[in-house]
């Protein structure tokens, strides 16, 4: 039997003539999608066989998955904004053989196949890319909050179970089509509906209005975008029958101001990481998750809470990341999320990151590293750094000091730490509160509390 | 930032200048330029701070006033424009 690939999928789910994707440039079928596939750069990858793909353009990204899965043996999906240090060191760990890019910044990157020509559905009938064989391996990098992403390995199976298309609806892309949830939405909009695919370099108001003017009644995005987008006044010409929030800490004020943006849409927040795949859905407008999802042995994915953590169960066994041993799944296949999370009655809620790592408007802060800052001013005798929220940005970063010595004007020195951090660390680490304390509460452990 | 020592509620053009003078410290604070004048349709995205800018201006305002509208509101709300942030702050007062 031929084992299952993305273009089959897509035209057992749709006709192969009807508009698929609506790009800037023009509208894009099934067909289209695979006539331009046909192409010497994406020749020449079939040939190697262990491909890693990072593309500005996110419609040479929807081609080249199209053309390569399949064919391949392994996909390497690159975000388009890694430096060239970190995409040589996962082209080393993922073992792939040549990179498939359209970037000039990595025109003297080898081995590397440039892709520069137009992207367009003609077929050329030089190139040949032969019948799909076998089943790919796809490969995504985790979004890390610090050192090189991890890699995780996936294939269209197991990215095309969770989808259950009930409705066409347009879906917006907001996610860069290298990510996992880029990914997602990319094959929930194959499945039934048409995926409208904004230029990745266009500011977030552009992308607003491509995706409203184009009938876009549907996004899938992180609450920190989501926070953005409701701010542009381009999102009042949206109108949505789906809005959908991942990847990060749905919380109320962000999932009410929604439902009343958008009356008519159904807001879903979903649960899913590249590591334990997506895993639930929820969607009654509240945060957390029923505690009667915990548990649950059957067909979808397992929940578990363990020592306040969040544990998924994904679908297979132990699983460790590519190019190492390092285990993110136990024997069971349960997969620690890092989440921490309360049950208070029949309901469970996101409590944040478990190594208290603060999320500030999509960037990731250790507050070790700010309170190792405050520790080497001169008066400060002790820091505790913590997550603060904000309306606008879900959390910020908020500050206790102790000083070594009384303090005369409690607004100068106040000044003068928020400016000795302002010089010392990027704006989003610095803490945007600080209060002079006299004691700083260390809990049981002798560690100091991060809790609010 | 000086404290409006302001018996009971702020009137709308009271907070217009603290507002207007706590995002000009903001920007300059982050070294970015303001859009000015500060109507009320400008986009607040497009005045010159980011929604880094505004997360600060908004914690910045808690500490200068003692409170903060957006938890005293009970209806959702992401400010678009400035004139709207002005109206927001002045209707969600203690």
């Amino acid at each position: 039997m031929k084992p299952i690939n993305l273009e089959a999928l897509i035209g057992g789910s749709r006709d192969p003539c009807e508009p698929a994707i609506l790009s800037p440039d023009c509208g894009w079928s099934l067909m289209d999608l695979i006539k331009a596939g046909s192409c010497a750069a994406l020749e020449l990858a079939v040939h190697v066989g262990v491909v890693a793909i990072c593309c500005r353009d996110p419609m040479r990204m929807v081609v080249a998955l199209v053309a390569l899965d399949g064919r391949v043996d392994r996909l390497i999906l690159l975000a388009n904004d890694l430096d060239r240090v970190t995409i040589e060191e996962l082209l080393e760990r993922s073992g792939a053989r040549i990179l498939v890019t359209d970037r000039e910044d990595l025109d003297d990157f080898a081995p590397a196949i440039r892709w520069r020509g137009e992207v367009e559905p003609v077929r050329s009938a030089r190139f040949a890319l032969g019948e799909p064989d076998r089943l790919t391996i796809w490969t995504f990098a985790t979004s890390g909050t610090t050192g090189a992403p991890k890699l995780v390995e996936h294939d269209i199976i197991s990215l095309s179970r969770p989808l259950r298309a009930e409705h066409a609806w347009r879906w917006g892309q907001m996610y860069e089509m290298a990510r996992f949830a880029g990914v997602q939405v990319f094959l929930q909009a194959m499945a039934k509906g048409v995926l409208i695919l904004p230029h990745s370099r266009w500011p977030l108001k552009d992308k607003v209005a491509f995706i409203a003017t184009n009938g876009g009644n549907a996004i899938s995005a992180t609450p920190t975008l989501w926070r953005k987008m409701l701010m542009t006044p381009e999102a009042a010409t949206l109108q949505l029958h789906q809005a959908t929030l991942g990847g990060e800490i749905a919380d109320a004020p962000v999932l009410a101001t929604i439902a009343a943006r958008y009356p008519s849409a159904r807001v879903t927040h979903v649960y899913a990481s590249t590591e334990a795949g997506a895993s639930f859905a929820v969607n009654d407008g509240l945060p957390g998750f029923p505690a009667a999802m915990l548990d649950i042995r059957g067909s979808g994915p397992c929940l578990r809470i363990r020592d306040g953590r969040l544990f998924i169960q994904s679908a297979r066994g132990r699983r460790t990341y590519v190019g190492t041993n390092i285990a993110f799944s136990d024997d069971e296949g349960f997969v620690d999320t890092g989440d921490l999370v309360e049950r208070v009655g029949e309901r469970c809620y996101f409590k944040g990151r478990a190594n208290g790592v603060i999320n500030v408007g999509g960037d990731k802060v250790y507050p070790q590293e700010v309170e190792a800052v405050l520790l080497a001013h001169p008066d400060v005798a002790l820091a505790r750094i913590f997550a603060a929220s904000s309306p606008i940005t879900g959390q910020m970063v908020s500050a206790e000091i102790m000083m070594r010595e009384e303090v005369g004007d409690r607004t100068v020195m106040t000044r003068k730490l928020h400016a000795y951090c302002a010089e010392r660390l990027p704006r989003w680490k610095c803490p945007v509160i600080i209060r002079l304390v006299r004691e700083i509460a260390a809990n049981s452990g002798e560690k100091m509390s991060r809790a609010k | 930032m000086t404290n409006v020592a302001v018996q009971g509620r702020y009137s709308e053009s009271q907070l217009r200048v603290l507002i207007a003078a706590a995002l000009l410290e903001v920007a300059l604070s982050c070294g970015a330029e303001v859009v000015e004048p500060l109507s009320d349709d400008l986009a607040l995205l497009e005045s010159g701070l980011d929604s880094l800018g505004f997360a600060i201006l908004v914690a910045r305002l808690e500490e200068d006033l003692g409170w903060d509208p957006f938890s005293l509101s009970d209806q959702p709300f992401y400010p678009v424009r400035f004139g709207e942030f002005v109206a927001f702050y002045e209707a969600n007062q203690p």
